[in-house]
């Protein structure tokens, strides 16, 4: 009998769901925004890669005086190099570093998948008023080297058209991380502004 | 007879590649420093007063080399000092910009300290710049024994009593003489140590992603002169990984004076004790025991480790891209203060970077009076760090963390548990509530 009442209970409740999404979905559709023109650029606040699952909030940081870029202490989380371009800018680069975790737990663990096959999956960076879709255009494994030397190329905001490049480590050695999985991603179109709820 | 080296070959094409850039950029380009390197060929501390050769440096701010300082300093110019007075130092920079596209600066330096004889070449790429003639002798320090002293009554100890009732007489007579003579013994053992050195020297270069260095000695050591006789008490590997430490203490040093004691004893007793016959050896070889024995511990200090040095000193900074390397670094510990005066001695410091690259004038399309103002501001500040400017540079990126940085295996399984006994509580509340 509890049984009985449990499955009406949920039932109704999917349904419920159901309605109020399609109902949305069509509102959203017959009233589109009206502004045309693109979003300010400003910071990110959210990385999505939904292919491999990746979803982390996104926070400022900076490097230090000897040129390291250290992600946030927390692993879950990514970093945007605060000097680098904003999403949606057209110049610059857009420089995200994220931790990979020996044993899990980093928010860019899966992103290693990307180097078989990896390009072409798609990117997105959210900010507080717009949403910014790439493209993987190339994946690179890197010494800590090779990256120093391909530093301007790489991170310099001289140049550019806002592309992502998307940092972690790589190549675990059993003691730390000898290598950088760069993935670079090209924007797929201007940022579009993100609905107001 | 000085030889051109590859990079001061490279450096009039390179010049006149980068001047071609720079002039036809000059509205656009500031001021700042894109090459830079200095040399020290030598650095004393003596108690706790440095002097030393100076230094050698040269910048490059894309249109042009600066140098200061000078190349071959006299050792007559290391002042205020006596433990090195004959000998070559050696300290030269370069400063350049090149690369494929005559826009990467370039620096080089060589610095170290040889014999008198040495040939002194220029700075070059990958290059030392010391060829060895006679050999220089830096004084580490001279041994100070005075302050042992050996206790009259320490040098009968162990002694049989009834031999010492017999010989009492002769000992009373004798014993004060010879400690006396024990601190004249002491106070004469004539202990210098000494670096003897064919030629030490470091080099390195830089460009703008990296810095390398490295270091040379050639018939390098330290000696212990003691009573004019050389003994070795390190020899020094003339080439090795960065940062090698050696220690050294002086056991040889220790040995060598126990056995200057024991013999400037034995004849001292030998006169004094001679007339008491068959007992003389026993009695005198005793009574050296007791002397080592009672010297002993007050030399303790030197059995450690009295010096401490660094062969191939290098440290790193900016991600690499500047390295500063020192080819020998040896200082008198403190704890031989008893002993030497406390001396520092740095050979051949040579440093290189950080550099950059002349800005590219196809990015510098602004107009030209915010250029100029650039150009004044850093003639005035004279700044030559990239990271004064606007970007910072990223030349490193520390992305991996551990297992044990993560999300701890712990809280999971906590939560885990938690989970489990909240969902057990659940079931027993829902099968309670259905009876």
């Amino acid at each position: 009998m509890l049984a009985r009442r449990t499955d009406a209970a949920l039932s109704g409740l999917t349904t419920g769901l159901l309605v109020l999404a399609l109902l949305m979905a069509v509102a959203g559709w017959l009233a589109p925004s009206s502004q045309a023109e693109e979003p300010p650029a400003t910071p990110p606040q959210r990385l999505r890669l939904a292919s491999l699952d990746v979803a982390a909030d996104v926070v400022p940081i900076e490097v230090s005086p000897d040129g390291v870029l250290d992600p946030p202490a927390d692993p879950s989380t990514v970093g945007w190099w605060q000097r680098s371009a904003r999403p949606g800018s057209d110049r610059g680069q857009t420089v995200i570093t994220g931790h990979t975790v020996h044993t899990g737990g980093g928010a860019l663990d899966p992103v290693i998948d990307l180097e078989d096959g990896g390009v072409g999956a798609r990117v997105v960076l959210t900010t507080r008023v717009a949403r910014q879709v790439y493209r993987v255009t190339e994946v690179l494994d890197t010494t800590r080297e090779e990256l120093a030397e391909r530093s301007e190329e790489l991170f310099g905001q001289d140049g550019g058209d806002g592309r992502l490049v998307l940092v972690t480590c790589t190549d675990w050695n059993g003691t730390t991380y000898e290598k950088n999985l760069v993935v670079i991603a090209e924007q797929q179109g201007p940022a579009t502004a993100r609905r107001r709820s | 007879m000085p030889t051109l080296s590859p990079l001061r070959s490279l450096v009039t094409p390179s010049l006149a590649a980068g001047a071609l850039v720079v002039l036809s950029a000059s509205p656009g380009i500031a001021a700042t420093t894109v090459a830079q390197a200095s040399a020290t060929g030598l650095e004393l501390t003596v108690l706790s007063t440095p002097t030393g050769s100076g230094s050698y440096t040269a910048t490059h701010d894309g249109t042009g080399e600066t140098t200061t300082g000078d190349k071959t300093p006299l050792i007559t110019a290391v002042g205020g000092q006596s433990n090195i007075t004959v000998g070559t130092i050696a300290q030269d920079a370069a400063a350049t910009v090149g690369g494929s596209d005559g826009r990467d600066g370039l620096s080089a330096a060589c610095a170290g300290l040889a014999g008198d004889g040495a040939i002194v070449a220029d700075v070059g790429t990958d290059q030392f710049c010391l060829t060895p003639g006679n050999n220089a002798e830096i004084s580490a320090g001279t041994l100070d024994l005075t302050g042992v002293t050996v206790v009259e009554s320490d040098l009968l100890a162990g002694l049989d009593t009834t031999l010492q009732t017999i010989l009492q007489p002769i000992l009373n007579a004798v014993l004060p003489a010879t400690n006396t003579a024990l601190q004249d013994v002491l106070a004469g053992i004539d202990t210098e140590l000494v670096l003897d050195l064919g030629a030490v020297q470091s080099q390195c270069t830089a460009d703008p992603s990296a810095a390398t260095g490295d270091s040379l000695l050639t018939d390098a050591s330290l000696q212990a002169r003691i009573l004019g006789t050389d003994t070795t008490v390190l020899n020094f590997p003339s080439s090795t990984p960065p940062n090698t430490k050696v220690l050294t203490d002086l056991d040889v040093v220790v040995a060598a004076i126990n056995d200057a004691l024991t013999t400037q004893l034995e004849t001292s007793l030998q006169g004094a004790l001679g007339p008491i016959g068959g007992v003389t050896n026993p009695l005198i070889s005793a009574i050296n025991d007791n002397v080592i024995a009672a010297v002993a511990p007050q030399l303790a200090p030197l059995e450690d480790n009295v010096l401490d040095g660094t062969i191939n000193k290098q440290s790193t900074a900016r991600g690499g891209r500047e390295i500063t390397v020192t080819a020998l670094d040896v200082r008198t510990l403190p704890a031989a203060s008893d002993f030497v005066d406390l001396l520092d001695v740095v050979i051949g410091t040579s440093s290189c970077g950080v550099n950059s690259r002349v800005a590219d004038t196809d990015d510098d399309d602004d107009d030209d009076t915010v250029v100029d103002d650039e150009t004044d501001d850093d003639t005035t500040t004279n700044t030559n760090d990239p990271f004064t400017d606007d970007e910072p540079t990223i030349t490193a990126v520390n992305s991996g963390l551990a297992g044990d940085q993560g999300p701890g295996a712990l809280a999971l399984g906590g939560l885990a548990a938690t989970l489990a006994v909240a969902g057990g509580a659940g079931v027993a509340t829902y099968r309670r509530l259905a009876r």
